[in-house]
């Protein structure tokens, strides 16, 4: 989708719908005004007539708008004030919901928020042959930077509403609170931003059920339980509760036009707990937008202008439908991470664990996700650059394995830590109560197998995904065969399998599957096992199907890590004898009874010589321990030549007896001493040479 | 003479040790030839011509044994045609010293007697023993380890000294051939020959490979096997040489720079060796 | 032991990864590598008359310090050596896009082997002007056994139940009225089990309960008799450390029997203690060793504790 450099004139119909609303003047107003009948006003704005030229010249002066608006179909300016926040009053019977911000209550992080709002982008997917690509930007501001954008969002306007609601005697008001303290004693702002490309945007009307109603108006009904607005669920709230304010600035894409436009619908949403201002009571929350004269207190969004949204930090990089989410006083609400990099940091690994599998792709195919998260302060100077989220660097077996996949790289049997197995695993799915069906259909599962390296933190685990490749299980396989080899597994079921009919739909078994294995979550989405809704939905034995179904996984993980041959044949150790006559070395002894080198360090003096300082640890005893070091050269077989001292220079706490041995200062723990080796008796020049230090206990020294 | 066996044969070690009791390394009593037969497994190889190769050693060597290694092993490692994994077997090497060749084994390591009168014992490591001491297996991996490809000539060298053969055989630097190959030169070009020298020479570039990679600085080229095995088919047709040098496997030489590099380093390393310096003064 | 080395050498680990194993041209299942035991078993029933074996390694070294080191034409070679067949072969591998990798391909030629041959890595290095120094190696070496079918570490002794009486042990029937015979002279030390002593096998494998002090008493007894047989074997004539096997139970054992001394005068001190005296020590070490004194313990308890209960 490319940008059109000459966009074509929006009708005239959608325009002059769009003006009344914003005067808050009805058709019947307009029609009286021009002397028209309102059912020519009706025709005009359905675009079934055009107003003679006479009444468009009226009907710029009447809207207030410079001579020629209508037919250029110019707005009026959005930064001539008619933008600004719209508090929606306290309920009429006194109702405070001082919790309204759900939101806050939200058990909430910075993993969540990347897992919600990524998930989120992933089902609104537009053009399913592209990628979605979603981007985190992290961005703090500070000083004239701070203050224009400050400016942009009306800050003053809200401020002393936040201030008003920040009760510390509430947990809500007690965020504010130090949202506000932050802000003036840091003097920095921390915005996130949280955009998504090729993705549906917030399309359909202001208030009626449709994408952007779903997101901006129904944030908090969440005891409504149908979701309205397709895939906008719950999780959206995290958005909110990721805000010290509650305040999130919306830039929307659309993939389909409404009111005739497409780019840069805007609008902001706080949400404050009850307050008063002034005497005045308000419910809490507020929006920032046109003043909608015909819903008290309620705004509208607006189509905002390139300025406007630069000034809003919420310029999309280019035209692909899509959404930026501005989290405005951005922090972790776990309170884990603080700073630009914990916080890159965390996003980046939300990422990574949980949708690994969606951003891996197949040979010259774009994956379903691309993913990137960076940080910068005062929108240039770059903290952390732009990371794209590489699943292959931190879920590499498991990548591999889809990626494989996809690329039909898959082989019958593992011979290589590169290898990837792949299995099918029956699924019967039962018919459904409603339907008249009696027989289950067959649905085949692939099940991946992978080497995994000595670096994966859990191996020996099994990841269950269907859909678009979302992971709802993963579970350790137990019982392995003995002799098998690490390796990570992962089973691609219902649309997860990619199989497709001719026609590039999913096959029925495939998406009966998937109907079978969703009733099968509970609603965290983080298992597949029995729930009411399967045994609700599916034909009786729906609960043996399932059990079946994981327990042949299970098995097909075991039977692809056996190892060929088979039993331990060769080993008759019987059990009991077991650790009794084993042939490894033993293990160094931590405080040996005898003097031991603690550390010895040297080098080739000028004149060929080893020159070696060594420290020796002691055992504690009464009596002065005498020791003789013994110095050796190395070989790479065979005995290691032992090579006579020139000298000994005690360094602390021993004296040299006879030349060639120390007599240890009685009670000493730790001697050193210098050892210079005797040229003459080298086997081989020393600096080609590796040397060692035993010491020797000299008899009747004890 | 001794009533040889038709076939070589395979005696395992948990056998063989148990044989050798005093009485038998002494002499005092015969090897038990019947026992032997009755727990041994044959192979296919014919005892003939290693047994005639024996006996003409016994025969040519009979006033300086010692010098019969050098002839005795080009031609054993000829005659007995094997790979490095069944050389490795010891069983078959405990069947020829104790079954087809004892007299050799008594003749050419008579052992030393002990005061006047004593009876001499044999060291029981010449029949069943490490690969360096045994009776046969010193000479056969000799053949094999100092071979250059398909020429024996640097084996005459080895087995010619026996400060060599005790010294270098059982070092694992001597692995890697071109070390073995440029070692063996300096000593046939009289760059080190005396028994001192020897050691030294051997001391000084045993200690230097813990420091020095021989293998990287002169890699050896890979050996080929398929000639190797070519060779070893050949074994039964072919009559070997007593007058003149057999031909060992053609399986490739040590690459000619390799060995000469070695031998610069090495010689480096000898003439730098202290040890070498303060004997010579 | 602490080595001094005249130049600076990496302080990092170097990694040494076997990734794929083909017999002549068959790929090798991958569970026959074991990358946590750093072994590679290539006894495979289909493919028993396999000539060579190729495989495919990586090594990885400290990328940071080795950019920022010294050292100069870095290169990597790895050595395949086994002690049976004194071979020892050496392949240099090539260079990886990778910072600090190298990966390539070795040979194993079964002619050349026989039983366990050592994979080792060595980084090799032009330091202060001397070409081909050594700078690293792996710490921990690779095994590839010929005779596996799984790759488990097999550093136990061996340990055969035999008949006896078999006419296929000749050797053994000498003792066929032993319940256990070890024996020290073959490349690995093999503790025999007599399947022909009546009850031997039943008690040593049951599982009863019951069983289990008289069973563990039992065990220890062997395993004391095996160390004592071990201890001899080893100890035979010994100057220096013999390497292998006999140099590890000496290593097991001599702390137990010098408890002041360190292991190197503790081996110097063997030639120079009294026979009597020597065989007491070995005694104590060898209890040790068979966790004696535990088992025997619980079997006294309970052969003197059961008329009790009875009551």
């Amino acid at each position: 989708m490319t940008q059109d450099p000459h966009p074509q004139m929006e009708d005239f119909g959608p325009w002059l719908g769009r003006q009344l609303r914003r005067k808050g003047m009805s058709q019947s107003e307009l029609a009286a005004a021009l002397d028209v009948t309102r059912a020519a006003v009706s025709a005009w704005i359905t675009g079934r007539a055009t107003p003679r030229i006479d009444k468009i010249q009226a009907i710029d002066e009447l809207l207030g708008l410079a001579s020629g608006s209508s037919m250029t179909r110019e707005e009026t300016p959005d930064s001539a004030g008619s933008i600004d926040w719209h508090l929606r009053p306290a309920h009429e019977d006194g109702g405070r919901e001082l919790g309204n911000a759900a939101a806050f209550a939200f058990d909430s992080n910075l993993a969540v928020l990347a897992r919600e709002a990524t998930q989120n982008s992933l089902d609104e997917r537009f053009d399913e042959t592209r990628a979605v690509r979603v981007r985190f930007i992290l961005n703090e501001l500070t000083g004239e930077r701070l203050r224009g954008f400050q400016e942009a969002i009306r800050w003053d306007t809200i401020a002393p509403h936040i201030k008003a609601a920040a009760d510390p005697a509430q947990k809500v008001g007690r965020v504010l609170a130090d949202g506000l303290r932050e802000l003036h004693e840091g003097g920095s702002l921390l915005l996130l931003r949280v955009d998504d490309y090729n993705a549906n945007g917030l399309t359909d009307s202001e208030y009626d059920d449709g994408r952007f109603a779903a997101v901006i108006r129904r944030q908090m009904d969440s005891h409504k339980g149908d979701q309205a607005g397709g895939s906008y669920g719950l999780g959206k709230a995290t958005l909110w509760a990721t805000s010290r304010f509650g305040l999130v600035i919306v830039n929307s894409t659309l993939s389909a036009p409404y009111e005739g436009r497409r780019d840069r619908r805007v609008i902001g949403r706080i949400d404050l707990p009850w307050h008063k201002r002034d005497d005045k009571g308000y419910a809490g929350p507020a929006w920032l937008g046109e003043r909608d004269p015909r819903r008290n207190g309620a705004a509208r969004s607006w189509w905002a202008g390139e300025r406007t949204v630069e000034e809003l930090r919420l310029s999309r990089s280019n035209a692909d439908p899509g959404t930026s989410f501005l989290i405005v006083g951005a922090y972790d609400p776990s309170g884990e991470a603080t700073t630009l990099q914990e916080m890159h940091a965390a996003l980046v690994k939300s990422l990574a664990d949980g949708f690994w599998a969606s951003m891996v792709s197949g040979r010259g195919k774009e994956p379903v996700l691309e993913a990137s998260v960076e940080a910068r302060r005062n929108d240039k100077e770059i903290v952390v650059p732009e990371e794209r989220v590489d699943p292959h660097r931190y879920q590499r077996a498991r990548s591999r394995a889809v990626r494989a996949y996809k690329n039909g790289e898959t082989v019958d049997s593992l011979t290589s830590a590169d290898d990837v197995v792949a299995a099918r695993v029956p699924l019967l799915v039962p018919p459904r109560k409603t339907t008249g069906q009696t027989q289950p259909v067959e649905h085949s599962a692939v099940l991946l197998v992978t080497p995994a390296g000595d670096d994966e933190e859990r191996p020996n685990r099994v990841a269950g995904m269907r859909g678009t490749l979302m992971t709802v299980s993963d579970r350790a396989v137990g019982d392995l065969p003995l002799g098998a080899p690490r390796f990570q597994a992962v089973l691609l079921a219902g649309h997860a399998t990619g199989i497709n009919d001719p026609d590039g739909e999913p096959k029925l078994d495939a998406t009966l599957a998937e109907e079978f294995l969703r009733a099968a979550e509970p609603p965290e989405h983080n298992d597949w096992k029995p729930t009411e809704d399967l045994t609700a939905t599916f034909a009786r034995g729906a609960v043996s199907r399932l059990k079946e179904f994981r327990s042949a996984v299970l098995a097909a993980v075991r039977d692809t890590v056996r190892p060929a041959d088979g039993g331990p044949a060769d080993r008759e150790v019987p059990e009991a004898l077991q650790g009794l006559v084993k042939l490894d070395p033993p293990k160094p002894v931590k405080s040996p009874g005898y003097p031991t080198v603690r550390s010895a360090s040297g080098e080739v003096d000028d004149e060929g010589a080893w020159r070696i300082r060594v420290e020796v640890r002691l055992p504690q005893r009464e009596d002065p321990w005498v020791i003789r070091p013994l110095l050796r050269f190395s070989t790479r077989s065979g005995p290691r030549p032992e090579v006579p001292w020139a000298r000994l220079e005690p360094l602390e706490e021993c004296e040299v007896v006879d030349g060639s041995d120390l007599r240890c200062r009685s009670g000493a723990r730790r001697v050193v001493f210098i050892g210079v080796s005797d040229i003459t008796g080298h086997p081989v020049n020393a600096r080609m040479s590796t040397v060692e230090v035993d010491l020797m206990r000299v008899r009747g020294g004890a | 003479m001794i009533d040889v066996p038709d076939r070589l044969a395979l005696l395992p070690v948990e056998v063989a040790a148990k044989m050798l009791t005093p009485a038998v390394l002494e002499g005092r009593e015969g090897m038990p030839f019947a026992a032997i037969d009755k727990v041994s497994t044959p192979t296919g190889r014919r005892s003939a011509p290693i047994r005639s190769l024996i006996d003409e050693t016994i025969r040519r060597f009979a006033e300086n044994r010692t010098d019969s290694d050098a002839w005795l092993a080009p031609r054993l490692h000829a005659t007995l045609r094997l790979t490095r994994a069944e050389a490795s077997d010891p069983a078959l090497w405990n069947h020829l010293a104790m079954r087809i060749a004892p007299d050799y084994v008594a003749w050419r390591f008579p052992g030393r007697g002990h005061g006047e009168g004593r009876l001499q014992k044999i060291n029981r490591n010449r029949f069943v023993g490490p690969f360096d001491a045994q009776g046969f297996t010193r000479l056969w991996w000799a053949a094999e380890l100092f071979r250059d490809g398909c020429d024996y000539t640097p084996v005459l060298t080895a087995c010619g000294h026996q400060d060599v053969l005790n010294t270098i055989l059982g070092l694992r630097i001597t692995l890697h051939r071109p070390t073995a190959q440029a070692l063996l030169r300096m000593v046939a070009g009289g760059v080190a020959v005396t028994s001192k020298e020897v050691n030294v020479l051997a001391q000084a570039v045993n200690a230097a490979a813990t420091t020095l990679v021989y293998e990287a600085l002169a890699p050896d080229s890979p050996r080929d096997h398929d000639a190797s095995r070519d060779w070893m088919d050949d074994s039964n047709g072919v009559f070997v040489p007593f007058d003149s040098l057999p031909e060992g496997p053609d399986d490739g030489e040590a690459p000619a720079t390799s060995v000469r590099d070695l031998v610069e380093l090495f010689m480096d390393i000898y003439r730098d060796a202290p040890t070498r310096v303060s004997a010579s003064r | 032991m602490r080595r001094i080395l005249p130049y600076p050498v990496v302080v990092g680990a170097l990694a040494l990864e076997v990734e794929a194993v083909r017999l002549d041209d068959v790929s090798l299942p991958y569970e026959m590598i074991s990358s946590s035991n750093r072994t590679v078993a290539l006894h495979h029933l289909r493919h028993a008359d396999w000539c060579t074996a190729r495989m495919n390694v990586t090594v990885r070294g400290p990328a940071a310090e080795l950019n920022a080191g010294p050292w100069r034409s870095m290169s990597c070679v790895v050595s395949l050596t086994e002690r049976r067949t004194n071979t020892h072969t050496t392949t240099r591998l090539p260079m990886t896009s990778e910072l600090g990798a190298w990966s390539g391909q070795i040979e194993l030629h079964r002619d050349d082997h026989v039983g366990k041959a050592e994979l080792t890595a060595t980084l090799v290095a032009t330091v202060d002007g001397v070409a081909g120094r050594e700078i690293a190696g792996t710490d921990d070496h690779w095994t590839i056994d010929l005779h596996a079918h799984i790759p488990v570490k097999r550093d136990d002794l061996v340990t055969r139940w035999v008949d006896f009486n078999d006419e296929a042990h000749p050797w053994l029937r000498v003792y066929r009225t032993d319940p256990w015979v070890v024996d020290t002279s073959g490349d690995t030390p093999t503790l025999y089990l007599n399947s022909g002593f009546e009850g031997l096998r039943l008690l040593l494998e049951s599982r009863a309960p019951a069983d289990r002090p008289a069973k563990e008493a039992l065990a220890g007894r062997i395993a004391m008799d095996t160390w004592n047989v071990l201890f001899d074997a080893a100890a035979q004539g010994v100057r220096d450390w013999p390497g292998g096997w006999r140099e590890t139970v000496l290593r097991r054992m001599l702390p137990d029997m010098y408890t002041d001394r360190s292991p190197d005068d503790a081996l110097r001190e063997l030639s120079t203690t009294d026979a009597g005296e020597l065989r007491s020590r070995v005694l104590h070490a060898a209890a040790k060793q068979a966790r004696m004194s535990a088992a025997l313990g619980a079997y006294i308890r309970a052969i003197r504790g059961r008329p009790q209960e009875e009551k």
